[in-house]
């Protein structure tokens, strides 16, 4: 829940009072958030920000790991080991971030596309 | 009404207030350590032990000073516990948030002084999954799991493994008791993290508490050392 305040806060910080016509959300595989409970603390979070959300999606994003052999790849399971050496010398280097790649907005101004 | 589509934005989990913190906790030149683990699992017992350690005999100057920010849902018991054991702490009730946060943290430490604290231990909530989130300002996160868990749980519950510096197993005096495969458990964490640094400890009977005095001993000097 506190997450998704954080994010209509940012959002309510970006756009005003704005009514948000699309939002994509995207969550990081590694970052412990559930995307069904975050859908739905969204909604309440936008409510007590008074935002007026529209159509919102939540997108899960692969982590990404760096094996001790030199192998970079995409991680969405912390036990599993490196796919090319089967080894577990590997730092995880992304997968807990949370952003709003996509923010479409009614706008006084100018139409952009 | 034209629709409009704005750059992207990075959500902030609370990032600057635990730099802030983290400013504060430097300026005292102290060493935090945010300690997370499941209700019950021996982290405030462990506390205990870890002050009596490095306190010594209660007449004497202690090796290293320690203090306790406490977190829980509810009440002050942990507090008077390490109050009892004889360093500073303060306590944060969540009422009802599952972990602490920069914020609380932030609040806890402006009425806290750190002047003298060499290690500053925040005990979180007791939970093994929500407090893996949320940054507090400290320097290193501690695992802290208990023998009676089962030893499944580093595997069940991976997250805060993947991001701790340190996992102390707890109550190993208990594993006669249990079917409990230490190295099962042990050798899960590793292929978390594999530079996880691991303890197998008993606080009521001592075994392996010097190894984990020594480690909070490195580490102080190497913060001393390094700045």
């Amino acid at each position: 829940m506190s997450v998704a305040a954080s994010i209509c806060e940012s959002v309510a910080r970006r756009v005003g009072a704005a009514e948000i016509d699309e939002m994509v959300v995207e969550v990081g595989a590694l970052s412990g958030l559930n995307p069904d409970a975050l859908e739905f603390c969204l909604e309440e979070a936008a409510r007590m920000q008074g935002l007026r959300l529209g159509r919102f999606e939540i997108e899960m994003v692969a982590g990404k790991a760096r094996c001790a052999c030199g192998h970079v790849y995409e991680a969405s399971d912390l036990l599993a080991p490196c796919p090319k050496c089967g080894g577990f010398e590997r730092d995880f280097t992304g997968g807990d971030e949370i952003v709003v790649s996509r923010l479409v907005v009614e706008s006084d101004g100018e139409e952009d596309s | 009404m034209a629709k409009k589509t704005l750059e992207k934005i990075v959500i902030d989990k609370g990032e600057k207030i635990a730099l802030a913190n983290r400013a504060v906790i430097d300026r005292a030149g102290a060493l935090a350590l945010n300690l997370i683990g499941s209700p019950g699992c021996g982290k405030t017992t462990l506390l205990e032990r870890t002050i009596a350690e490095l306190h010594g005999p209660s007449n004497g100057q202690p090796e290293l000073q320690v203090a306790v920010i406490e977190g829980d849902v509810q009440t002050t018991f942990d507090r008077d516990r390490i109050a009892a054991a004889g360093a500073p702490a303060t306590q944060i009730e969540t009422a009802g948030a599952c972990r602490l946060d920069a914020a609380m943290v932030a609040k806890a430490l402006a009425d806290f002084p750190l002047d003298g604290v060499d290690l500053l231990v925040i005990e979180n909530v007791g939970n093994l999954i929500c407090p893996c989130g949320p940054k507090l300002g400290e320097h290193l996160k501690v695992a802290v799991v208990s023998t009676p868990e089962g030893d499944e749980k580093p595997a069940k519950y991976p997250t805060v493994f993947a991001r701790a510096d340190a996992a102390v197993f707890t109550k190993i005096d208990l594993l006669p008791h249990l079917d409990y495969d230490l190295d099962r458990a042990i050798s899960d964490c590793r292929k978390i993290n594999s530079r996880l640094k691991v303890f197998a400890l008993s606080a009521r009977t001592g075994e392996g508490v010097s190894e984990w005095i020594g480690y909070l001993r490195t580490l102080h000097r190497a913060q001393q050392g390094g700045g």
